[in-house]
């Protein structure tokens, strides 16, 4: 068996600062890792690992510093790493970096599972896994707090808290992770150094997947990025007769559980 | 793109009620239809659905409704869903496609989006679309909601986008409001479905830690009394979100010492904090990098922790305490 881990290199949320009249973001001194999301998605894959004896890649597409993602996640067990890159791509949507995934998994390299954690904290979209999905023609689940493979299929327990489901799907499968599946591991730091001498790590550019620049801004396009308390027309209030509020607030707190 | 038409917006029926958030984004997509000439469409998918299901969101604002009602829908397949809108939305070619923002649509939004590969814009707190190049424009929250990211669609058709509604109001009921609704017959066994739902229950309790909830309700001495705060605990608790008290609270004995949110108590990391019946910020931002969200109750609207808020409600504590209650019981019912 052969899993795939998507994971995204991205800047910690806490320190970017934006210059506010040009709407663009100051990254310089902020410390990249990462997504932490994608950590529950790496234990996940390991776990697996650990049970049936799987080869675990973890995959990344990002410019040339995101290959560091991978190096972090070599140093927690995985086996190699494939790095689908280009200079240019920088913070780049879920559905780009989701179309070159598939076109790398179409061209190149078939995996029986893909995982990925739930949403990056950079863009944040929790929507990478199914568009993945979509493109493959895979069937897929979501939010998943426990996997167990089963002869040619996967059984999975979704988290749709405070609901959850278990599903049974065919292999080959794209599975979100949830951040209720479990502690992750430590990265090693002697893997990591390790990580550095041997070449466990293949760069594919993407004009090897018959793909150019242009996708970047195929779907999507940023125009500035903004503070909350500058921009006009973002409501803030919850407004209404009481019972509505209440209900808002609810609806707002079930968003982060 | 001149064959894609109209602006849909996705029921999707747990039981015979609908959501009030997609009652809201009805009346939304009502305003964005009539700013760009568009019809609203709402699609309604569920077990035991029929006419008047239909009729009543024609009321809040759309045009026209679809109703695709079988016994053997089922909410928790996610894929079985995705499906049923990817093959409607294949022969009747809508323009734009809009969820209520949650986790189960935006899976579901990645899965159409990436199927008619096409833009899609999730999470959007605010939500326009350009007239003339029929393009979805939307602020987004970005880097954990630290910052906006205005974004715009720029290719393929259906864009589909998913909208954080809370804070939009329920349009007005306009029982006189006229539209067709057409049932939709599906065959499901042709959707090619691989995904077999086992079992459906509900997560195991776990009890709430300060440390590791996600959303943590931080109550003061305006709350009122202690069974206020003991009832609002209990409740709270049900849904993993860890309930604590401020400084003053617990001066005045209304919250026990053991539940003191700070420094000298339990220290909380949450990604949403929700205040309620004080009007200071409970200080517990006591070498956590992190940076909450947070949800306050206020009692006027000029209040600082209502201008630093991601949220705020207006009202008295003991005039939404109860409904607080109720309703946060209903999510686990």
């Amino acid at each position: 068996m052969k899993i795939a881990v998507a994971v995204k290199y991205t800047p910690n949320p806490y320190q970017v600062k934006i210059h506010v009249r040009t709407g663009t973001l100051l990254i310089e001194d902020v410390e990249f890792g990462v997504n932490p999301k994608d950590f529950y998605a790496l234990e996940a894959a390991l776990r697996l690992k650990e049970k049936t004896n799987a080869e675990v890649v973890a995959v990344t597409v990002g410019g040339e510093e995101a290959d560091e993602a991978l190096r972090e996640a070599l140093g927690m067990g995985v086996d190699r790493g494939v790095h689908l890159f280009d200079k240019a791509l920088g913070f780049i949507e879920s559905a780009v970096s989701a179309e070159i995934l598939s076109e790398y998994v179409k061209k190149v390299e078939k995996f029986d599972l893909i995982l990925t954690g739930m949403e990056s904290s950079d863009l944040k979209g929790g929507v990478f896994s199914t568009r993945l999905a979509a493109l493959l023609d895979y069937p897929f689940a979501v939010g998943a707090r426990d996997i167990e493979v089963e002869d040619g299929s996967i059984i999975v327990v979704q988290d749709f808290f405070p609901k959850i489901s278990k599903v049974k799907i065919p292999l080959p499968a794209v599975v979100s992770v949830s951040d209720r599946f479990g502690e992750p591991r430590y990265p090693n730091m002697w893997a990591i150094s390790e990580a550095y001498k041997d070449d466990k790590v293949k760069k594919v550019p993407l004009e090897d997947l018959g793909l150019d620049r242009g996708i970047i801004e195929k779907y999507l396009k940023l125009r500035r990025y903004a503070l909350y308390s500058d921009e006009e027309g973002v409501r803030r209030r919850l407004s209404g007769p009481k019972d509505e509020v209440a209900k808002s607030i609810v609806e707002v707190i079930k968003d982060y559980l | 793109m001149e064959e894609y038409r109209n602006i849909w917006v996705i029921a999707i029926y747990e039981d015979a009620e609908p959501d009030i958030s997609t009652l809201k984004l009805v009346g939304y997509a009502r305003l964005l239809g009539d700013n760009v000439g568009s019809w609203v469409e709402a699609v309604l998918i569920g077990k035991n659905l029929d006419e008047n299901h239909g009729k009543e969101l024609i009321m809040y604002g759309a045009d026209n409704a679809y109703v695709i009602s079988s016994e053997n829908i089922d909410i928790y397949n996610v894929e079985q869903i995705a499906k049923i809108i990817e093959k409607l939305a294949n022969e009747k070619k809508p323009e734009f496609i809009l969820f209520p923002d949650n986790k189960f649509t935006r899976a579901i939004a990645g899965y159409i989006s990436g199927k008619f590969k096409s833009a899609l814009l999730t999470e959007c707190i605010k939500l326009d679309i350009d007239p003339y190049e029929r393009k979805l424009r939307a602020h987004k929250p970005a880097f954990e909601g630290q910052l906006l990211a205005v974004v715009e669609a720029t290719g393929g058709f259906p864009q589909v986008a998913t909208i954080k509604i809370a804070t939009y109001s329920l349009p007005m009921k306009d029982e006189f409001r006229s539209g067709r609704v057409y049932p939709v017959e599906i065959n499901l066994d042709e959707l090619g479905v691989k995904t077999k739902v086992i079992e459906k229950g509900k997560a195991e309790k776990v009890e709430p830690h300060n440390w590791k909830a996600k959303v943590v309700i931080a109550v003061g001495e305006k709350i009122g009394s202690k069974e206020n705060y003991e009832k609002i605990k209990q409740a709270a608790n049900r849904l993993e979100i860890f309930v604590g008290g401020t400084k003053k609270a617990v001066d005045e004995k209304i919250v026990p010492e053991e539940d003191l949110i700070g420094p000298l108590g339990k220290i909380i990391r949450p990604d949403l904090l929700v205040t309620i019946g004080t009007s200071e910020l409970p200080d517990y931002l006591f070498g956590v990098e992190k940076k909450s969200h947070l949800l306050t109750i206020v009692e006027d609207s000029t209040e600082p922790l209502a201008k630093m808020a991601r949220y705020y409600a207006v009202s008295k504590p003991e005039d939404i305490l109860d409904l607080l209650i109720k309703e946060m019981e209903e999510v686990d019912k």
